[in-house]
């Protein structure tokens, strides 16, 4: 969807009216904005020239935002405006009725269609002033370009990993059994009866290979002694292995 | 003979375990190493990736009141940092006097005994999850001390806020007296035990910024809200919909059948 948002909308908003058009303008460099900083923030190599175009764009991103306040606008604001809605409407019932013998269909058609679109701007302005940007996740970008520099490239931080892992660690160890209320202990028994022995295998399988070979000693696994451990905390401390033994 | 630093990673979220269960929520916790090789960490089938914790947390009910609300949200958070003090005991060599200050050895990979040394180096979790690990309260920041109404500003680099300190908070959550309670309610964070403040490390660095939560389905997802909104208010809503079911079908992008109104649920290769 990143790839093709700022087209959609660029092309969406041609030919608005001369009072639009620097509206319109704003909304495109914003979303230019935001969608150029999460580009430049997936990069794998970063060095001073993609981080400078991450502050600018950001930079850009905090000028223009206020253009789509009316998003932000939450239920605290739509709550507020509710009194104002019922408000105008009481008064769209009273205009509607002094004056509806005088009307023609047509006429009453173009009243009623004005009083509604002069409610849902009301409505609209009594929202965006309720509305602002405060939320964490807009804060937290604020701290990309520092993090990139201490820590390094933020996919490495990817969360798709554990993400994977609860399908592997929980949902596949629930619906292994039949019971349906006491799943708990069934991801549990289901981790230290199954995945246990995975890992074992994985760890004799590498434990077989020549020791020299430093690529092979890559792929074995510690996750098994540190399931076996912290299964028994008692052991941690001194472990006991099955596998070959060399004393330090 | 050298030592060998063990970075621990620590992952958690919340799914839910709707499908069998009812409606339950777990919250696992996850273990990985940062000595792993990059190709075995994504990998599923090695098990880089352990379990270690699976704590069982409130759900949403919006049918209770406020009162009884906090009170469930403060017995979650002590349930959470008495199972995370049982699970962090080792690396806290404080506590620990007989584990030689911190070092265990371990049986590595290639066969051989290494003398290790475990720091906990980072915690990857969803921003609400964050919060609850470091008893702040709702919607603050997790690594520094900005106030609720400044975090929608742009911060310059040269005007960073105050990181948050966790002695500090530890200091005034015992003191437990009038002002102490005041001073720490205005730094939005919570009274109590917290495991963070007790293990070595710098807990305002743990927390990393994740891509996939923070933009991908966080940002990503609100800046489509903000489009659809303001073309609604200018009145442009039938262009925008003409155009975003016109778009052509390109390698990965999948062709659109529907307005952004009619999806009910975007899927991760969509939000990409």
């Amino acid at each position: 969807m990143s790839q093709y948002l700022l087209g959609v909308i660029t092309q969406s908003l041609r030919g608005g009216s001369p009072t639009q058009c620097p509206i319109f303008n704003h909304a495109i460099e914003c979303t230019q904005a935001l969608l150029e900083s999460y580009m430049y923030a997936r990069y794998e190599f970063h060095d001073d020239a993609p981080l400078n175009y991450i502050e600018d764009a950001l930079h850009r991103f905090h000028t223009f935002q206020d253009v789509f306040i009316l998003g932000r606008a939450g239920k605290k604001a739509q709550a507020k405006a509710n009194p104002l809605k019922t408000e105008l409407v009481k008064k769209r019932m009273v205009d509607k009725e002094r004056n509806a013998e005088d009307w023609t269909a047509s006429k009453k058609r173009r009243e009623m269609n004005r009083w509604r679109d002069y409610i849902s701007h009301k409505i609209d302005v009594s929202k965006e002033l309720d509305a602002n940007f405060n939320c964490p996740k807009i804060h937290v970008m604020s701290y990309w370009v520092e993090q990139i520099r201490r820590y390094g490239a933020l996919q490495q931080y990817s969360p798709d990993r554990h993400e994977q892992a609860n399908k592997m660690n929980v949902k596949d160890g629930r619906n292994a059994f039949n019971h349906n209320l006491n799943y708990l202990l069934q991801v549990i028994t289901f981790l230290r009866h199954i995945l246990c022995f995975e890992v074992r295998e994985l760890n004799l399988e590498a434990l077989a290979q020549p020791r020299e070979d430093s690529a092979a000693a890559c792929k074995v696994l510690p996750s098994g002694a540190d399931l076996a451990a912290t299964l028994i905390p008692q052991l941690y401390a001194k472990p006991e292995f099955m596998g070959p033994q060399k004393p330090p | 003979m050298g030592d060998t630093l063990v970075p621990l990673i620590f992952m958690s979220d919340g799914p839910h375990l709707l499908k069998l269960a009812g409606h339950k929520k777990e919250w696992p916790v996850y273990l990985t190493i940062d000595n792993l090789y990059s190709k075995i960490h994504q990998m599923t089938s090695t098990h880089s990736v352990a379990m270690v914790a699976l704590v069982p947390i409130r759900i949403k009910n919006d049918n209770i009141s406020h009162k009884r609300l906090d009170e469930q949200w403060e017995t979650t958070r002590e349930v959470l940092n008495a199972v995370l003090w049982l699970l962090l005991q080792p690396p806290t060599f404080k506590h620990n006097p007989s584990a030689e200050s911190g070092y265990y050895n371990v049986f590595c990979a290639d066969g051989n005994f290494r003398r290790c040394k475990p720091v906990v180096a980072a915690w990857l979790a969803g921003c609400p999850e964050d919060g609850n690990l470091h008893h702040l309260e709702r919607h603050v920041c997790f690594c520094c001390e900005c106030s609720k109404n400044e975090l929608g500003d742009h911060v310059p680099p040269y005007k960073q806020h105050r990181q948050q300190d966790h002695n500090l908070y530890q200091m005034l959550s015992d003191a437990n007296s009038t002002q102490a309670n005041a001073e720490l309610s205005s730094r939005h964070v919570h009274r109590g035990f917290n495991v963070f403040q007790h293990i070595p490390c710098s807990a305002s660095d743990l927390a990393k910024p994740d891509l996939l939560h923070t933009t991908q389905i966080g940002m990503l997802d609100h800046l489509q809200m903000w489009i659809f909104q303001f073309m609604r208010m200018h009145k442009w809503l039938d262009k925008y919909n003409a155009m975003w079911l016109s778009m052509p079908t390109y390698h990965d992008l999948t062709p659109k059948h529907k307005s952004y109104e009619e999806v009910s649920q975007w899927n991760g290769k969509e939000m990409n």
